[in-house]
């Protein structure tokens, strides 16, 4: 056994350490006395010391530093006393375990979401060959449309890119089972061979294949199966009802199985669908979402150049059904994530990155300045002749060690982070719900500590040994700029941070105070449908008679339905084929337009005011003229500065007997329907009378509850199928899910990274402090007040913020543009929010100031000379 | 206490400590440096970076105990005195030295 292991052996204990510290610390302070006494000058008398200490011991630890297993073995003793060197100062330690906890534990947390929903494969067979070719209309731009039945069959008998083209169709309607009361379900009409297509198969029972088109069969979601069939094999043979149409269970799916969404529930073949020979022939409508596999040897690109090849041919065939339509393949995942999420998870990403580059430079700067409290302990190991590379491993040891631990304490944060993440993400990511913490996950958090403890390690390891090769309180100045370096990048960072956090914050309240243009408040919205197949008539009739039945209910104020309420904020754009007394509008002046059916007392019940004309009535049938009533917007875009009552207008779609003109009877008020965070767009409403579409989608303003409304609906039907019962203010709290859930992110990350900053500031100051004690104190001895030397200390403080301000000023100018897409009423170089966060900032480093401002202000002058 | 049959500095300067502490009783490791270079008249100088591994060994060895105890300027230090397998080890390391140096000598003497 040699020298540096017994020696080591007795580093083990804390006590046993510091004693052999102070004992050659003794020898060297002796001699050091003794050859100022005979007369050498203080710099001679030190180097004296040291080079008598020995150099022969430094180069025997070298070599044996080359030895691999001494270094493995050596490796333990670092860690031992990694651990006592961070017990010493429980503080700091303290501190840098908190900051890498909350940074590594958020970071965790989002790599967890972004794997679940962006990096993990989707659950199909070479899921990255997968696309979803989609029809296009070079009419509006629009770059979505489903595709009709004639031409998808075209598009798979004539492109060689895909090995297998298929088609869905989405859809919801009630499911009626031999017992149990009806449900809407969501479900999809299958066209081709999709299952074989997507690579899988049935977990109990069969799916059908494309040569089954007209079989009524259906295959169940595992969900569905587990809920209604309580996961019986006796599922399979089952009859049942969906859409009115009669099916027999073939098969049930697996868990993971959710295509196109999560919500789809059942999949039955496209030859189910009513009237599908009819669908057949018709090369102008669409019918569903054509999704294909790649051959091995094509791309996207390649794909996308053939198909839109075939797409001109047909629209030279077919020039009245085709002579509009292009094509578009964008690759599943692509489709599946679309942009947002993939835009807000980055964004997140981003904002946990700065968190962590803040703990990090938080971190440092702790060891940094430990490491000059340290430097008499580290120059007498250099002494003992640990080499300078030996000293700098050690340290880096301390910060892995360190970030180790983080990584370890992180992990029930990283667990309940998950949770919470999913529990507070707005509905709809697809697959959000299945983040875990796997083996993936926890391999991204082992490899960040161990990253973490490497980045923020660097810099004492490699400035410490150099500093101790200096005598013990004569430090140069270049730690120092380090240190203030490393304090104003974290100014910097959280500058950034917190300027992207406010902008939000002021878009979000912003948002808040928006007037949505209807009363929310005690508004009770569901859906109501009926057994399909019914005639026409028949179902108007009963959606009639459940709005003056659910009416007359006690504490119900007002009663109406409409098609559908709220829009996708990214519709299309649209425009009206005639204005009567008016040329044919131009295709670039379009924007989003839309046509919705209503039926009673919509527009009381919402509280939208009536701004010009009068509301439909009985006398606006099926036989008389085709009357509507527009939105302010609408009003607005046709009609500036006249009066749009009485005028006449047409829509794609005839109207009426013969095409009439559809005349405006009244003009509402707009409201939000593409989200408070949207302008209102035009607006055009039908009443149910004239129209072929159905009002689902029921509005009740009512005191009483949804159970006595429920009970009257289903005295009314029995096949009465009433689902997704809300209250209007929870479909507008939905609606703004994803902006509230990105503020509160960005905020909370900005509040740690404004505390961490916080932290980095006193921790640089009360250093500062503690290492110009002998400097305050001569100026004091000179006659230097405690007020000045208090002023010096915040002085040096607010250099150091007011420079982290000015680069996080021009950091934020540059990065906030990034989030324009998300700010509202508040533009991304807002001066208010830039000059309320540089002031924030400011404050908290102030804050951070007086105690060691204080500390400063009570050095005694003679104490502070003597340490000399 | 293992043998450096084939370590003679580091005997001579386990033999240089013995003796030291044989002769002056209790001291720290600064008076044992500055013991040997006033008696050596400077001409022997401790590598001060091994005496310390050095009594440390020694120490562990029963060879030597240690305590702590006040200096003159009233400083903490470490003194150390020999034990009785100190002294019996002294006795053996002086032989091996005269047995030495004898020979260097007759070496040396040969004509």
């Amino acid at each position: 056994m040699s020298w540096w292991n017994r020696l080591t052996n007795l580093f083990r204990g804390r006590d046993l350490h510091s004693e052999i510290g102070e004992e050659l610390q003794f020898h060297l302070d002796a001699r050091i006395a003794d050859n100022l006494a005979s007369g050498m000058p203080p710099d001679e008398a030190r180097r004296d010391a040291l080079r008598r200490f020995g150099g022969q011991l430094l180069a025997m630890d070298r070599s044996r530093d080359a030895d691999i297993l001494v270094w493995i073995e050596t490796i333990g003793q670092d860690i031992r006393y990694a651990w006592h060197s961070l017990r010493r100062a429980p503080g700091v330690t303290a501190v840098a375990l908190a900051s890498l906890t909350i940074a590594i534990g958020a970071n965790t947390a989002i790599f967890s979401v972004v794997n679940a929903v962006l990096l993990r494969a989707l659950p199909y067979h070479e899921a990255d060959r997968l696309a979803i070719v989609w029809s296009t209309g070079t009419l509006n731009g629009s770059q979505e449309i489903k595709t009709s039945v004639p031409n998808f069959e075209d598009w798979k008998s004539r492109s060689h890119s895909f090995a297998d083209l298929a088609a869905y169709r989405e859809d919801a309607a009630p499911l009626y089972l031999a017992t149990g009361d009806p449900e809407r379900i969501d479900y999809a009409y299958l066209q081709g061979d999709l299952f074989r297509l997507l690579g899988r198969s049935a977990a109990l029972g069969r799916v059908f294949t494309g040569d089954e088109q007209e079989s009524r069969v259906a295959v169940l979601s595992n969900g569905l199966w587990k809920r209604r069939f309580g996961s019986s094999p006796g599922a399979i043979g089952q009859s049942l009802n969906v859409g009115g149409i009669d099916l027999q269970v073939i098969g049930v799916m697996p868990a993971d199985f959710g295509f196109p969404s999560k919500e789809t529930q059942l999949w039955t073949p496209a030859g189910a669908f009513p009237r599908f020979d009819e669908r057949r022939v018709q090369r102008d409508a669409g019918f569903g979402v054509v999704i294909g596999r790649l051959q091995p040897n094509a791309s996207v690109e390649s794909a996308r150049a053939e198909m839109s090849v075939i797409a001109s041919q047909l629209a030279k065939q077919y020039p009245k059904e085709d002579g509009e339509r292009g094509v578009n393949i964008v690759p599943l995942a692509a489709q599946i994530h679309g942009k947002t999420v993939p835009y807000m998870l980055a964004l997140l990403f981003g904002a946990v990155g700065f968190v962590l580059l803040i703990a990090c430079a938080n971190v440092a700067n702790l060891l940094l300045a430990r490491g000059a409290v340290r430097s008499g302990e580290i120059a007498l190991r250099t002494a003992l002749g640990a080499g300078r590379l030996r000293i700098a491993r050690q340290l880096l040891t301390e910060s892995v060690f360190l970030s180790a631990a983080a990584g370890v304490l992180s992990l029930p944060l990283v667990a309940w982070g998950i949770r919470a993440l999913i529990a507070l993400a707005p509905a709809h990511i697809a697959r959000l719900e299945e983040a875990r913490l796997d083996a993936r996950v926890l391999a991204f958090g082992i490899g960040l500590s161990l990253a973490t403890g490497v980045l923020f390690g660097l810099a004492p390891a490699v400035r410490i040994p150099k500093q101790a090769g200096r005598s013990r309180n004569t430090r140069g100045p270049q730690s120092q700029i380090v240190r203030r370096l490393l304090v104003v990048a974290e100014v910097a960072l959280a500058m950034v941070l917190l300027t992207g956090a406010g902008l939000l914050l002021r878009s979000f309240v912003a948002v808040q105070s928006v007037d949505p243009g209807f009363q929310g408040q005690h508004v009770i919205t569901a859906k109501l449908r009926f057994r399909d197949p019914l005639l026409r008539v028949q179902r108007a009739a009963l959606y009639r008679e459940a709005i003056g039945r659910i009416g007359r209910l006690p504490g119900v104020s007002a009663v109406g339905s409409i098609t559908g309420m709220f829009y996708n904020p990214e519709g299309g754009k649209f425009g009206l084929r005639a204005v009567e007394g008016r040329g044919p509008e131009s295709r670039d002046r379009w924007a989003p337009l839309t046509w919705s059916t209503i039926s009673g007392d919509y527009f009381q019940a919402l509280g939208i005011p009536l701004l010009r004309g009068r509301f439909f009535s009985d006398r606006d049938n099926a036989n008389a003229s085709p009357v509507v009533m527009i939105n302010e917007t609408m009003a607005r875009r046709y009609w500036p500065g006249e009066d749009p009552l009485g005028k006449g207008l047409k829509g794609f779609d005839p109207r009426g007997h013969n095409d009439e003109w559809v005349r405006v009877i009244g003009v509402v008020k707009d409201i939000h329907s593409r989200g408070l965070d949207r302008a209102p767009m035009a607006q055009i409403y039908e009443t149910q009378a004239q129209s072929p579409d159905e009002t689902e989608y029921m509005v009740v303003r009512s005191e009483t509850s949804v159970a006595a409304i429920r009970d009257t609906i289903r005295n009314l039907d029995k096949t009465a199928v009433w689902s997704d019962v809300s209250t209007l203010d929870d479909e507008l709290r939905g609606l703004g899910a994803p902006r509230r859930f990105q503020t509160l992110l960005l905020s909370l990350f900005a509040a740690i990274a404004l505390a961490l900053a916080g932290v980095g500031i006193f921790g640089m100051m009360h250093y500062s402090v503690a290492q110009r004690t002998q400097e305050i104190g001569i100026r004091m001895a000179l006659g230097a007040r405690p007020g000045s030397v208090v002023g010096m200390v915040l002085r040096e403080a607010g250099v150091l913020v007011a420079a982290g301000v000015g680069f996080g000023l021009a950091g934020s100018l540059g990065l906030t543009r990034l989030i324009r897409g998300l700010l509202f009423g508040v533009s991304a170089g807002d001066p208010l929010t830039l000059a309320g966060v540089a002031i924030l900032l400011t404050a908290i480093a102030l804050l951070a100031c007086p105690i060691p401002a204080r500390r400063a202000a009570s050095v005694d002058p003679m104490l502070a000379l003597r340490c000399e | 206490m293992t043998k450096h049959t084939n370590d003679r500095l580091q005997g001579t300067l386990d033999l240089l400590v013995l003796k030291t502490l044989a002769a002056r009783g209790k001291m720290h490791g600064y008076a044992i440096t500055m013991h040997v270079e006033r008696v050596s008249e400077e001409i022997l100088r401790l590598e001060e970076g091994s005496l310390y591994p050095a009594l440390h060994r020694m120490t562990q060895a029963g060879c030597l105990k240690s305590e702590w105890s006040v200096t003159e300027s009233n400083r903490r230090a470490r003194y150390y005195s020999i034990t009785a397998a100190g002294r019996r080890q002294l006795a053996e390391e002086q032989r091996n030295w005269a047995a030495l140096t004898g020979a260097v000598a007759r070496v040396l003497q040969f004509t």
